[in-house]
């Protein structure tokens, strides 16, 4: 469940997620009866200097047995060194870590969603971010998204259907209905795609977006979700709190924002 | 009106991946102009708030009007 967005822009990063985590309680016979949902977990972590340049979103698989991702940053961090990382071996060790956590109790035969980790931050002497996406345990190499120094972009992902929508312009099942129902071969399924995607895909210019605008951009994007969920017929799995964070060049990263305990 | 350069959407299929991305690439050459009316539709009244559907589908498609 759960959905993660991360902004890469020129003038900064913007990492945002929402605080739901859906919990599946399995009957006497095994077979799934109750979904139970806490608003307030951590889906959006950053870590003590001087790994203060980078922060990670995470979404999918909420939980490594039965502890969530962010549970784990304690342990995590004891295994970082004093010198400051790039963001590319931070990812890999992220990688790593979870990785080794996940060999240690996860069933082998494990089916299910992936746990992904968006990491993202600034390399020191960069002019703009880095950004890695990490799929565990499918794809245990970080790719990064928007690879060229200056190629900027968004990257999303868990319970995206809406967000694909406002995107794109369609729903992302459109092009496999339609395929099927007129028969097209490959090429005519891709030339559709591109057609409709010319036409209808949000026009979203972020090279020329101010970093606020790109906040206010992730922030409509999850609040947009977690609404639509609440008025339809679904699994509402994003809720609770949005927080917000951002990276710029050359400063740690700071919650635009963030949750904390009350009574 | 400005030509920004706008974005390409990359979206899989949820069984093929979780997550999808928008690129703005700095290989891209070609600008978009950004332009909300169709094309011919410039020399209209900007100023008017009566614009509707029914009036824009007059205007674009003059010769398919019965």
């Amino acid at each position: 469940m759960s959905l993660g967005i991360v902004i890469k822009s020129p003038e900064g990063i913007v990492l945002a997620a929402e605080s739901r985590v859906t919990l599946t309680v399995n009957g006497q016979n095994g077979q799934p009866s109750h979904m139970v949902n806490f608003d307030n977990a951590t889906k959006l972590f950053s870590f003590k200097a001087p790994h203060n340049h980078i922060g990670v979103v995470t979404y999918g698989q909420a939980a490594i047995g039965q502890r969530t991702a962010h549970s784990f940053v304690p342990e995590f961090e004891s295994t970082l060194p004093d010198e400051r990382l790039t963001v590319a071996e931070m990812a890999q060790r992220i990688s790593d870590f979870y990785m080794e956590q996940w060999n240690a109790v996860m069933p082998q035969n494990y089916v299910g969603p992936n746990m992904t980790f968006i990491v993202a931050g600034f390399n020191e002497q960069e002019p703009y971010g880095r950004v890695f996406l990490i799929d565990l345990p499918q794809r245990v190499q970080p790719i990064e998204q928007q690879a060229a120094i200056s190629d900027f972009g968004i990257t999303w992902g868990g319970q995206r259907e809406i967000v694909d929508r406002l995107i794109q312009g369609f729903d992302v099942r459109v092009i496999p209905i339609i395929s099927q129902t007129l028969n097209l071969n490959p090429a005519q399924q891709q030339q559709l795609n591109n057609l409709l995607v010319r036409n209808l895909q949000l026009p979203i210019p972020l090279n020329v977006m101010a970093l606020q605008d790109c906040i206010n951009l992730a922030k409509l994007f999850i609040r947009t979700t977690i609404e639509a969920q609440e008025l339809t017929i679904g699994v509402r799995g994003c809720g609770g709190p949005i927080e917000i964070a951002v990276i710029k060049r050359q400063e740690e990263l700071k919650y635009i924002k963030h949750k904390s305990v009350t009574a | 009106m400005e030509n920004v350069k706008i974005g390409k959407s990359n979206i899989p299929t949820l069984e093929e991946n979780n997550s999808a991305n928008y690129l703005v690439s700095s290989k891209m050459t070609d600008l978009t102009e950004i332009n909300y009316y169709p094309e011919g539709l410039l020399e209209i009244d900007m100023l008017s708030n009566h614009f509707d559907y029914k009036e824009l589908k007059e205007i674009a498609a003059p010769n398919t009007r019965s």
